[in-house]
């Protein structure tokens, strides 16, 4: 970076992001700030101000931008205009980039811990790259040397320098089956996997960039070709696109309104975009389960569906063995049953009964205008098949919703029973319609069931690949009659781990060829297999997966290769059935984001693991209290991202424009520590054990790192650039060997350095129809080629691990951990909610009422911050110092809090061990295993009182303090314990959802009493400026070093209240 | 910051946290507190015991470091000499510039205080391995034949093949539940102060005083 001169002040007066945040502060109704149109031809250079194109990294959607650089320095950011749907927009987390960026809380070298664990006796020393990868590599070395590979783990998640890909394959390389994320089962992995499951398609996430069909069309420049928007109706169920991706999808949503667009929003928070919906339903805390059914019930009961879809294109007519809980085959069900020849055998023919005959009769697929001269399918059924009732999937799903009446559904969510039936009407009324389900199904017991229900109602509305539905898919269809039928290989994020060991099934594939293609690898004969893809790898790979913890049983977590959290933190503090000992965290504050945070604390404090290395742009609470070493990680205006970032069909760079201290892109420190602990530990392979089978590595035939390596991992910044440049370098003129300088030099000033996809290679529809190179339509990626709506893979994953573990088996779920008779439920019911207010009517449905805590609670994000980032942004905590939790007028002056009062909130995890064990999983369900349920003491929080969420309801944001370990605090603490809601959500003892093990951030039970402010916790302005930014390529406050030996850190970290960083 | 001036409970806690807390350098520190409860040692003497000790292998810092430590955290006491060995007390660095009361210092010396005696208690290895012993009897043999079994250092991969396939490895497990690892064994035995790595797994003095024990109980 060039050397600065400005004073910390003078910086701040220099950045126009200053005045922009300000504004924002006070018009926060559409906290965004709109950027000036360039006409996309080229930018006006400002005096010594230069601006490039790139992509915001402040959340996890990709809004365009363009970032103005001035003596070095990034002084402006604002939206790019032609972003197809933030349209020249940027949020508060945009904007405060640059705080995040020059924050005096950055990482700027490697540092090694010299304090003892803890906030309070904090101290680091700076040491040189070479130093750190070596400490790094010798203590994971040493580890796996006396306790085997299984002593390694990783995580990754929440907020800020992902790295999920060298995460999820940096433990694996190393022989490991541990690794986690806050997220992952609690965000996004249930609706991902569960699109994966129903139909091999998108899911219904508009955060995560899955929807985007809605927002086909804004843009003037789109407009201007042709293209048009087409969604008419919108339901968001547990999202707020407004608050959490506020100038992507939450400025489409505006412009959507704008158009016309209908949309129903179930959220039990008065969010931006309820306050805009056509009906709002504010469902209690947890209750979404019940309020799907009852959708189910009515749309069932007076045939809303889609009645070609329903029959022809899902699985809902089919006949369900009732032994079995699968479909019924016509080749097992009906003797001398001969498949049609023009059948393939990766195609099954199932059994449904003929509405025309009312006889059962088999169900070919195939287009639907040929299959229905030969049967018509009835949708509600019971027939007689070998002997055994059998009812058609719709007839299951219609059972299940029987007591799910609107009357009860209204009395049990606590919503009036005439917007129900309104919203079911507006959904199914539409000629398209489509359901966008947020992250905050995934934080209850129901994270599998609300999806499966969710995208259920799409698939039975016919709301499928078709213009303004969600659920579409993006890119050029394939040609008719080319293309094999679809399928869906497993293991890792997009199946990445079956494509790299060979390890899973290829849903869709037949049997026969999936053996053939294991065998192939592990006889070494499949001639496309890379080097490392051969049989000693494929088995210890499967080994893994048989070992992973938490996946006796909660298997979707395979979709991401992760293990079950609770687990986790339970073998460390049991040491069994082995202790993960080094950890390799890859982002984030841990402490903020995972569930029951003081349970992970004290799993730590107490003979926890026994060297922590991060890597990570910031100290955060985990880094102070834990970490042994820091890597030093890039903050987006200094990373070169890769080259698919965009928005829509608009691709946009994301070059690294500046670069401060030794900091580096997130993909190095992994493959360095890895290759340099694989040298350590490949000079001792006959000593070193790979972790559950007793052997040796060379007895293994195994060396490391195994595999690949790290995925995604990389030794330099040179190699994320020349994909840049390879991606972007055409539109600006320059050749494949152009460099990072001839790049910067050439992108100066140009609004028009980004790639955009020609609307019909991306806005494409109607995929399952297309004629696959067997001559039927191609369908989905499903066995039985149709939606599937009733989730059959949830059975057989249940009962052996399959598709995972393929060629090896786990054995069933504990029957304790399955709602569907002792299996995952294929279809969405409603689980035991084990926390919950005062029901009337509520059965058998939830766990008794707990006098003690009487609230229910939901968390939810505000504008300011994404997951755990940003808290050390100083005009963000001005606009929103502290977590404000919101509470119904009624129930505040039933406690007698006013709006501004300080309050104590708590939950079991804060009050007392004296918890009566019931229907929870791993943890709650064995007598051995007893759980003191109070990891920490009551968190604080400010009142906000008002009519935006119901009587008896509470809702407050995630929030970690960073001023608590500010050098001016006189007993300086992690920042936390004091107003953080994962301090009481529950990661102990809930019920634990069956398929993804999800926890309980959302829906769970409190009590809440006046209090007063905690004594590190910062409220005013002026507290705050510390955290001003600053342009000094150094350290400048204190931390804390050990006592009196100032002189033997050097150079001294510091992080204390200094004006002036230069 | 713990100072000295806190209450007893309060620095018991306290140092009792920080050798909870710093699992690669508990053994290390408590062998400090334990060589410094018979008498002073000077720090020079100190650190040449650190070194010497297997424990010190795997420490995360440099022996004055954790010394330091358990100064902060009040379980171990200072003391400054001149060169006659004589205490340094403030009366005698009344009147005296820094450049003086540095001149007449000579060394600096550790004693453990009464805290530090306590957190020994706390933290005595043959305490914790009775403990260890009782807590699951049914594993008391397997953990007799480890430390037999590591009597001579042991690479991981042996004490694996010892261990590997028995049912105590499935012992307390749930139906469908993955075993044990052998590496369960080590961990609980080295944690407990009954076993150190030292180029291999080897039992400590400690462990084999308990062995004994199990032994002459057997007979």
């Amino acid at each position: 970076m060039q050397e600065a001169t400005l004073t910390r002040r003078s910086f701040v007066k220099a950045a126009t992001i200053a005045g922009a945040v300000l504004a924002g502060g006070s018009a926060l109704t559409g906290c965004l700030q709109q950027g000036g149109s360039d006409g996309g031809g080229g930018g006006t250079q400002v005096g010594g101000r230069v601006f490039y194109n790139s992509i915001c990294h402040g959340c996890i959607q990709a809004c365009p931008c363009k970032v103005y650089v001035e003596d070095g320095v990034v002084v402006k950011i604002e939206g790019h205009p032609d972003a197809p749907t933030n349209l020249g927009s940027l949020c508060l987390k945009g904007l405060n980039q640059i705080h995040t960026c020059y924050s005096p809380r950055r990482v700027l070298y490697p540092l090694r811990r010299t304090g003892a664990r803890g906030a309070a006796t904090a101290a680091w020393e700076r040491i040189s790259w070479d130093e750190a990868v070596e400490l790094a590599a010798v203590k994971i070395a040493e580890t796996i040397e006396k306790y085997g590979t299984y002593a390694f783990f990783c995580s990754v998640g929440g907020g800020g320098a992902y790295s999920f890909m060298q995460a999820m394959t940096t433990p694996m390389a190393l022989g490991s089956p541990t690794v986690f994320e806050p997220g992952c089962a609690q965000c996004y992995l249930p609706r991902i996997t569960e699109a994966a499951y129903m139909y091999g398609g998108a899911d219904q996430s508009i955060a995560d960039c899955a929807v985007l069909e809605p927002f086909k069309g804004l843009a003037p420049l789109e407009e201007a070709k042709g293209v048009t928007q087409d969604t008419k109706v919108l339901v968001l169920w547990a999202a707020q696109p407004s608050v959490s991706q506020t100038a992507q999808s939450g400025r489409g949503m505006a412009e959507l309104r704008a158009r016309g667009c209908k949309t129903i929003v179930v959220d039990p928070n008065f969010s931006p975009d309820a306050v805009k919906a056509t009906i709002h339903l504010p469902v209690r805390p947890g209750s979404d389960a019940a309020l799907i059914l009852s959708w189910y019930r009515v749309i069932l009961d007076e045939k809303l569906y889609d009645e070609e879809f329903i029959k022809f294109w899902t699985n809902m007519p089919f006949l369900i063995n009732p032994g079995t809980k699968l479909p019924w085959l016509a080749a097992e069900a009906i003797e001398g049953y001969t498949i049609p020849a023009d059948m393939p055998e990766d195609t099954p023919v199932y059994l449904c009964v003929d509405e025309n005959t009312g006889q059962v009769a088999p169900l070919p697929f195939g287009d639907p205008a040929k299959v229905k001269a030969t049967v018509n399918p009835q949708v509600l059924a019971t027939a007689t098949v070998n002997g055994a009732e059998s009812k058609s999937a719709a007839q299951i799903y219609r059972d299940e919703a029987e007591p799910w009446t609107l009357a009860r559904a209204a009395e049990f969510c606590w919503v009036p029973e005439d917007r129900i039936r309104a919203a079911i009407d507006l959904y199914t009324g539409a000629e398209v319609a489509g359901i966008a389900n947020g992250v905050a199904s995934d934080m209850e017991e129901t994270a599998s069931q609300v999806p499966v229900g969710l995208m259920g109602l799409d698939m039975i509305m016919g709301y499928i690949n078709k213009p303004g539905a969600t659920m579409t898919q993006n890119g050029p269809l394939p040609a008719e009659g080319e293309a094999p039928r679809p399928t869906m290989f497993w293991n890792g994020f997009g199946g990445m781990f079956g494509q790299m060991y060979g390890i899973g099934y290829e849903v869709g594939a037949t049997k026969e060829a999936n053996e053939a293609r294991i065998k192939a690898i592990e006889d070494g004969t499949n001639p496309e297999a890379p080097p490392f893809q051969n049989g000693p790898t494929l088995f210890a790979m499967n080994q893994l997966l048989l070992d992973r913890l938490g996946m006796k049983n909660h298997r979707g977590l395979y979709n991401w290769c992760h293990s079950h959290i609770p687990s986790v933190r339970e073998a460390i503090e049991t040491g069994e059935p082995f202790k993960p000992r080094v950890w390799f965290d890859m982002s984030g504050n841990k402490f903020a984001v995972l569930g029951s945070a003081g349970a992970w604390y004290n799993a730590i404090m107490n003979d926890g693991p026994e060297f922590i290395i991060c890597q990570y742009p910031m100290i955060t609470s985990f880094q102070i209290e834990v970490a042994d070493l820091i890597f030093p990680l890039e903050e987006w205006l200094e990373a070169t991202g890769a080259s698919e970032f965009g928005q829509l069909n608009y691709g946009f760079p994301s070059p690294g424009v500046i670069h401060l201290g030794e900091t580096v892109p997130n993909s190095v420190p992994p493959k360095r520590v890895v290759d340099a602990a694989s040298v350590l530990l490949n000079e001792k392979l006959d000593s070193v054990t790979f972790g559950a089978t007793g052997k040796s590595m060379t007895e293994m035939e195994l060396q490391f790192p195994l595999g690949l390596g790290v995925m995604g991992g990389i030794n330099s910044e040179e190699e994320v650039w020349a994909t840049q440049i390879a991606a972007y370098g055409g539109v600006l003129g320059l050749d494949e060997g152009a460099t990072r300088e001839d790049y910067l030099e050439a992108a100066k000033n140009r609004a028009d350095a980004y790639n955009v996809t020609p609307p019909d290679q991306y806005w494409t529809y109607g995929q399952h129809l297309v004629t696959a190179n067997d001559g039927l339509p191609m369908g989905f990626a499903t066995e039985s080629r149709k939606c599937e709506v009733y989730n059959t893979l949830h059975i057989k994953l249940s009962r052996t691990g399959w598709p995972y573990c393929y060629p090896r088996e786990l054995g069933p779920i504990d029957p304790r951990a399955g709602t569907w008779g002792g299996d995952y439920s294929p279809i969405c019911n409603v689980p035991v909610q084990k926390e919950v207010p005062e029901i009337a009517n509520g059965g058998d449905f939830v766990a008794p009422y707990d006098p003690e805590f009487p609230l229910a609670i939901t968390s939810g994000r505000v504008y300011y911050f994404h997951h755990g980032t940003m808290r050390h942004a100083p005009f963000a905590r001005e606009l929103y110092p502290a977590p404000f939790v919101r509470i119904n007028p009624a129930t505040a002056a039933q406690y007698g809090i006013a709006d501004g009062d300080w309050v104590e909130i708590s939950s079991r995890r804060t009050q007392g061990s004296e918890y009566v064990k019931g229907t929870g999983l791993e943890l709650s369900y064995s007598g051995t295993k007893e759980q003191n349920t109070k990891t920490a003491e009551p968190i604080r929080t400010i009142a906000y009182v008002a009519e935006v969420v119901a009587p008896g309801v509470l809702w407050m944001e995630r929030f970690w303090n960073p001023e608590c370990f500010d050098s001016s605090q006189p007993n300086k603490t992690g920042g936390w314990q004091e107003c953080n809601v994962n301090v009481i959500t529950n990661a102990i003892d809930c019920n634990f959802n069956e398929v993804f093990g999800s926890y309980t951030n959302r829906g769970f039970t409190v009590n809440i009493k006046k209090s007063e402010r905690p004594a590190n916790v910062w409220i005013e302005p002026r507290e705050f400026e510390p955290f001003m930014p600053t342009t000094a390529n150094e350290y400048v406050a204190d931390i804390g070093v050990a006592r009196d030996n100032k002189e033997l850190l050097t150079p001294i970290v510091e992080f204390a209240a200094t004006e002036g960083g230069a | 910051m713990p100072t000295t001036d806190c209450a007893f409970e309060e620095r018991f806690s306290t140092s009792c946290d920080l050798l909870r807390a710093n699992t690669l350098n508990r053994p290390i520190l408590y062998k400090i507190l334990k060589a410094c409860a018979v008498e002073r040692m000077p720090l020079f003497e100190l650190e040449l015991f650190i070194g010497e000790q297997p424990e010190a292998q795997s420490a995360t810092q440099p022996p004055y470091f954790l010394i330091q430590w358990l100064v902060d955290a009040g379980s171990l006491d200072v003391y400054e000499l001149d060169d006659e060995g004589v205490d340094v007390t403030d009366e005698r660095k009344e009147g005296l510039s820094e450049d003086e009361i540095d001149d007449l210092i000579f060394e600096t010396a550790y004693r453990t205080n009464e805290v530090g005696l306590a957190v020994l208690g706390e933290f005595d290895p043959t305490a914790r391995l009775k403990t260890l012993f009782e807590t699951v009897p049914e594993r008391l043999s397997t953990y007799a034949e480890l430390l037999s079994f590591l009597e001579e250092p042991r690479a991981y991969v042996e004490v694996d093949a010892l261990l590997r396939g028995r049912d105590i490895l499935m012992l307390g497990r749930d139906e469908g539940d993955r075993p044990l690892q052998p590496s369960v064994f080590l961990d609980k035995l080295a944690a407990a102060g009954g076993i150190v790595w030292s180029e291999g797994w080897i039992i400590t003095d400690e462990g084999k005083e308990l062995l004994e024990a199990i032994r002459t109980e057997e007979e």
